[in-house]
C-alpha cells in the first residue's frame, strides 16, 4: 500500500521547503537526543546494571588502543616544530619556538589531530556497530528484554569516547612535547631546565583550558554524530556504509567547525 | 473479548513505514492464557503486529494496551517490569553478535536480577538451554551457528526470566523435526501453566498443535479471529484461500487442510 498516488513533480519551492522541513526535523531530532543522552549519562550508575564493561571496553578501545598511532602524530608533530622553528633565526633566541610548540601542540593540532583520529576510528566503529545492530534488529533485543539502548549502547559510548579524548589529548601534548625536547637536543642542545621552564612560561592556563575544553566538547561531538548515524539505518545493510559515510564527513565537518568557534572563544 | 481477559489488545493502529501504509485502524484482541496464532501471507504485516503488541515498535496512531494498560503510559521502571515477565523470539533470533552464547542468554537474568550469583544464572541458563535442546555451544559466537541454532539460543534469551508472556515470530523456522518437536512440547507445557504465547508463523502443523485462538491477516487487515475450531470453519472465500494458500506452501501434507487445522482441538 502506498501513501501517495501517481507520479507528481513537486515544484522547486515544495523542494526547498521540504528540504527545510527535514532538516529542522533533523536538528530536533539530533538536540533530543543529545537531551535523552545527557539524561541517561546522570542516571548511568544507578540504572545502568550492565553497561559498565561496555564502558570499560570503548575506553580500551578507543584510549588504550589508539596510544600508538597518537604518540606517532604526536613526535612527528614535536619533531617538525622543532627542526623548522631552529632555521628561523631568532626563533630560539626570541622564544618563538616555545610559542609555536603550545600554539600548535597544545592549542590547535594537538586536540583537532587527536579528535581527527579518534573520529576516524571510534567514531567509525561506533556508527558501523550501531547501525549493524539495527539492521539485525539487535536494539529491537534489548527493548525486548528492557534495556534501554540509549542507556546501555550510547552512554558508555559517550562516556569512553570523552573520557578517552581527553587523555588521549593530555599524552598528545606529553608526547609531542617530551619528542620536541629531544629532537632539540640533536639539532640545538639545550638544558632539559631551561627547555622545560621555557615550555612552561608558554603554558598559560587560557592554553590549557582551552586544550581541555576542546578535547571534552570534541568527544562529545564524536560519540553522539556516529551513534546518532548508527541509529539511523533502517533495514538493509547496505545502508550502513552509506551512513558510515556521513557520520564521518559531519564529524569532520563539526570538528573544524567546533574548533573554530573554541580558538574565537579563547582569544579574547 | 473483554479488556480484563486480553493480554494486548490493539485499538485503531495504524502504522507506515516511509510511504508504505502497513495498516490502518486495525483493532486486534489477543487473549490472556492462551495461545493465539497469527497466520497470513509473507509479507501481510505479522510480525509488525507482534512487535506493536509486544511495545517494541510504536504505531503512528492508536493506542496498545498490554496488561491493561498502554506501552506509552508506562515510565520506564514499569516498562522494565513488563519487560521481565516477558520474552520474545525474532524471526531471524537477533542474537548479540559480539557476545557469546552463554552471555546472550545471560543478559535478561543479570539486567533484570542483579542480586543472582554467578552460580545461581548459570544455573538458570542452562536449565533454559536444555528445555530448548541447546547443545553444548556455550562459547562460540552466534555467527558461528546454523539458523536453527540461533533460533534455539533465541528461545532460551527469551524464557530463562520464567515469563509469563511469550511473543514467538516463526519460532520453528530453521529447525529440524527432532528440535522443533522439543519446541512445541514446551509451547505446550507453557501453555498447560496458564501463560499466554503470541505466535506468528506459515506452519499449519505449528498452528494445529498449539494453537487455541487463530487471526488470519491480509493486506493489512485482521479477517478473522477466534478460537481456531470456529476460524478454520469461516466460509469467508479470503480466509478459505489465504488457509489454502498457507498450507499448499507445506506440500507434504495430505489430510484434508482444514481438518489438519483442526486436529488439534479437542
Amino acid at each position: 500500500m502506498s501513501l501517495t498516488s501517481g507520479e507528481e513533480h513537486p515544484s522547486v519551492l515544495a523542494r526547498w521547503g521540504s528540504a527545510a522541513f527535514e532538516l529542522t526535523a533533523n536538528l530536533f531530532y539530533a538536540f533530543g537526543f543529545f537531551w535523552n543522552v545527557l539524561l541517561e549519562t546522570f542516571h548511568f550508575r544507578s540504572r545502568s546494571k550492565v553497561g559498565t564493561q561496555v564502558l570499560v571496553m570503548q575506553i580500551l578501545f578507543t584510549g588504550v588502543n589508539a596510544l600508538f598511532i597518537i604518540t606517532l602524530i604526536a613526535v612527528s608533530l614535536g619533531t617538525v616544530i622543532i627542526f623548522y622553528g631552529n632555521q628561523i633565526p631568532t626563533a630560539v633566541s626570541t622564544n618563538l619556538v616555545y610559542t609555536i610548540l603550545i600554539t600548535v601542540i597544545t592549542r590547535e593540532l594537538g586536540p583537532l589531530l587527536t579528535a581527527f583520529i579518534v573520529m576516524a576510528r571510534s567514531g567509525v566503529a561506533i556508527a558501523t556497530e550501531l547501525s549493524s545492530m539495527v539492521v539485525t534488529h539487535e536494539i529491537e533485543a534489548y527493548l525486548a528484554i528492557g534495556i534501554n539502548p540509549i542507556s546501555y549502547l550510547v552512554v558508555p559510548r559517550f562516556l569512553g569516547v570523552t573520557l578517552s579524548m581527553i587523555a588521549l589529548n593530555l599524552y598528545f601534548n606529553l608526547s609531542g612535547l617530551a619528542a620536541s625536547y629531544l629532537v632539540a637536543q640533536f639539532i640545538h642542545p639545550i638544558p632539559a631546565s631551561e627547555y622545560f621552564s621555557q615550555l612552561m612560561a608558554q603554558l598559560t592556563p587560557n592554553a590549557v583550558s582551552l586544550s581541555v575544553v576542546k578535547s571534552l566538547i570534541f568527544g562529545i561531538v564524536i560519540s553522539l554524530v556516529s551513534s546518532l548515524n548508527g541509529f539511523r539505518a533502517q533495514q538493509s545493510t547496505t545502508e550502513i556504509p552509506v551512513i558510515v559515510i556521513r557520520a564521518v564527513g559531519q564529524g569532520f565537518g563539526l570538528l573544524i567547525v567546533v574548533n573554530i568557534l573554541l580558538t574565537l572563544a579563547f582569544a579574547g | 473479548m473483554s479488556v480484563s481477559s486480553a493480554c494486548a489488545e490493539l485499538r485503531e493502529v495504524t502504522f507506515h513505514t516511509g510511504q508504505c501504509l502497513l495498516f490502518e485502524n486495525l483493532s486486534l484482541s489477543l487473549a490472556k492464557d492462551r495461545c493465539t496464532v497469527l497466520m497470513g501471507p509473507a509479507g501481510c504485516g505479522k510480525s509488525t503486529i507482534l512487535k506493536i503488541a509486544a511495545g517494541l515498535i510504536l504505531p503512528q496512531s492508536g493506542s496498545v494496551i498490554f496488561d491493561q494498560k498502554s506501552w506509552e503510559a508506562r515510565n520506564e521502571e514499569q516498562t522494565i517490569a513488563v519487560r521481565a515477565k516477558t520474552g520474545f523470539v525474532f524471526q531471524n533470533a537477533a542474537l548479540w553478535a559480539n557476545k557469546t552464547v552463554r552471555q546472550n542468554i545471560e543478559l535478561p537474568l543479570q539486567f533484570h536480577n542483579p542480586q543472582f550469583s554467578q552460580a545461581q544464572i548459570e544455573e538458570r541458563v542452562e536449565e533454559a538451554a536444555r528445555l530448548v535442546g541447546l547443545r553444548n555451544v556455550w562459547d562460540d559466537r552466534p555467527s558461528h551457528l546454523s539458523l536453527g541454532e540461533q533460533k534455539l539460543v533465541s528461545f532460551a534469551r527469551a524464557i530463562v526470566n520464567d515469563p509469563e508472556t511469550l511473543f514467538l515470530d516463526d519460532p520453528t523456522a530453521g529447525l529440524d523435526n527432532q528440535l522443533k518437536e522439543r519446541l512445541l512440547a514446551f509451547i505446550e507445557e507453557f501453555r498447560r501453566q496458564g501463560k499466554t504465547v503470541i505466535l506468528v508463523t506459515q506452519d499449519p502443523s505449528v498452528t494445529a498443535r498449539v494453537a487455541d485462538d487463530l487471526a488470519i491477516m491480509r493486506d493489512g487487515q485482521i479477517l478473522v479471529v477466534g478460537p481456531i475450531h470456529e476460524v478454520v470453519q469461516s466460509q469467508d472465500p479470503r480466509v478459505v484461500e489465504i488457509l489454502t494458500s498457507v498450507l499448499s506452501q507445506a506440500a507434504t501434507f495430505s489430510q484434508d487442510i482444514l481438518g489438519l487445522l483442526a486436529e488439534g482441538q479437542p
